[in-house]
């Protein structure tokens, strides 16, 4: 039953919070009922396929708690972008990445004595917002194509404590896919390269926005020194390479060796990056004149020093990420998990 | 010779489920005059040639207790707790009225296609 308990758990997530116990409780009991019934029909117990049948016929966990909605809320602009089963999901990220873009600009804005910045909040807050509904009605379109392809399988393994890679997941999967390891799952591919769209319209933004910006804080004008504005483009290129090639995977899904080899490779890069930004060290600086009094220039380099230890220790784990992938690169190189050949010119799919 | 379309089984889908909703509707409501869980409500009614899917009928059923068309109560029925749904009052009330717009309805229907 541990299916579909995980199949009961994803639809909970996905529901609002004042009914989720009820509605699961009442769900649960159906579809044990259902199981009892066809057990006792077959005079047996399910076996995991005939399970996994049951499951998938009942429906995805999307569906299944849209459904629950009492709202019929949708966007339209003409025709239908976003359905009423994806709403509820597009609110909480339209919400969300609006809010902590508020919450970063009128900081900002706080800081440096000028107030509310609403203009530049209504720029940015624009942009995301055609991005975040462009990123959903693409879902949307997908959900609508693949919505009785998805594997129950995918909940048990992956949606563990991550209901909402769990649901893109379960929007994206498909059953063809989601088992086959000469693969990268599409289902993967789509949610790194929304993960990483929605990483780029952050950084770009707010990061170049604090690189100009300086800081009082407690008197002390502050700014960003080289150790932090070195960390702006390369991680930027770096972000979109990840979405180029993760866009070229979903195409060619077969090819993982592009994975494995970007995986490899960006965390390299990633490691370099790093080194390089500890290396120029002064992650905070003085924006004032020089000649500051000795105790404020012991505050900055206290701050410098916590910024100091904070990054050895990313180094540390950047370079153990880098080696758990190049022993994967070489596994893979070594045919644990090679992509099946043609046979007679007829590829197995 | 007439060809059926993609856009014709389409437009036919919409119509029949169109059709559907509001049938199933007053079959949930007719059937909930005798108390039921949902996963017996629902063999009942395939029993009565009417399917329809857990993930409509579940849902449908709370949205009916919440208009205040049927009551539920949560019983132990075989050592596990169970929601029963029944007609309310006001359920009874409504239905009755749907009935007679479903006998009109039919009635005018039948004598529309009796004379063309």
């Amino acid at each position: 039953m541990e299916m579909l308990d995980q199949y009961l758990k994803t639809i909970k997530s996905l529901l609002p919070k004042e009914q989720q116990d009820d509605i699961i409780q009442e769900l649960s009991e159906n579809l044990r009922s259902q199981i009892e019934d066809r057990e006792a029909e077959l005079g047996r117990p399910l076996t995991q396929a005939e399970q996994e049948d049951m499951i998938q016929q009942h429906g995805n966990p999307l569906v299944v708690a849209g459904r629950y909605q009492q709202q019929n809320r949708s966007v339209a602009f003409g025709r239908q972008l976003i359905g009423p089963v994806l709403f509820p999901l597009y609110i909480k990220i339209l919400c969300l990445n609006l809010g902590l873009t508020a919450a970063t600009i009128f900081a900002i804005g706080l800081a440096m004595g000028r107030g509310l910045e609403f203009g530049s909040f209504l720029i940015h807050g624009l942009i995301q917002f055609a991005i975040v509904t462009l990123i959903f009605s693409t879902a949307e379109k997908y959900l609508q194509r693949s919505k009785d392809r998805w594997n129950p399988k995918d909940f048990g393994i992956q949606g563990k404590g991550m209901p909402i890679p769990a649901l893109l997941l379960g929007a994206f999967s498909k059953r063809a896919t989601a088992k086959d390891p000469t693969r990268v799952p599409r289902s993967e591919s789509v949610v790194l390269i929304i993960f990483n769209v929605i990483f780029a319209l952050w950084w770009i933004p707010i990061v170049s926005n604090l690189l100009q910006k300086t800081f009082v804080i407690q008197g002390m004008p502050l700014r960003l020194g080289p150790g932090s504005s070195m960390l702006y483009l390369p991680i930027l290129l770096l972000s979109i390479a990840g979405t180029m090639v993760t866009a070229v995977n979903l195409v060619r899904p077969k090819w993982l060796w592009l994975r494995a080899s970007w995986h490899t490779l960006s965390s390299a890069i990633f490691v370099a990056i790093l080194g390089l930004s500890l290396k120029a060290g002064n992650w905070v600086v003085f924006a004032g004149n020089a000649g500051q009094p000795e105790r404020l220039q012991r505050i900055v380099e206290r701050i410098n020093h916590g910024f100091g230890i904070s990054m050895s220790i990313a180094v540390i784990v950047s370079v153990l990420v880098f080696l758990i992938e190049l022993w994967k690169l070489l596994r893979l190189r070594r045919g644990h998990s090679l992509p099946i050949a043609p046979i007679n010119g007829v590829e197995l799919s | 010779m007439i060809h059926s379309t993609q856009s014709d089984v389409d437009l036919f889908e919409n119509l029949r489920l169109e059709l559907r909703r509001g049938c199933l509707v007053l079959a949930v409501l007719a059937h909930l005059r005798t108390e039921h869980y949902g996963y017996t409500l629902r063999k009942a009614l395939a029993d009565h040639g009417l399917d329809i899917d857990e993930g409509t009928l579940y849902p449908l059923l709370r949205r009916l207790e919440s208009q205040g068309l049927l009551s539920s109560e949560w019983r132990e029925e075989n050592k596990r707790n169970k929601r029963f749904y029944r007609l309310s009052p006001q359920g009874e009330t409504i239905l009755a009225k749907l009935l007679d717009e479903w006998n009109n309805i039919n009635a005018s229907l039948t004598r529309i296609l009796q004379e063309v």
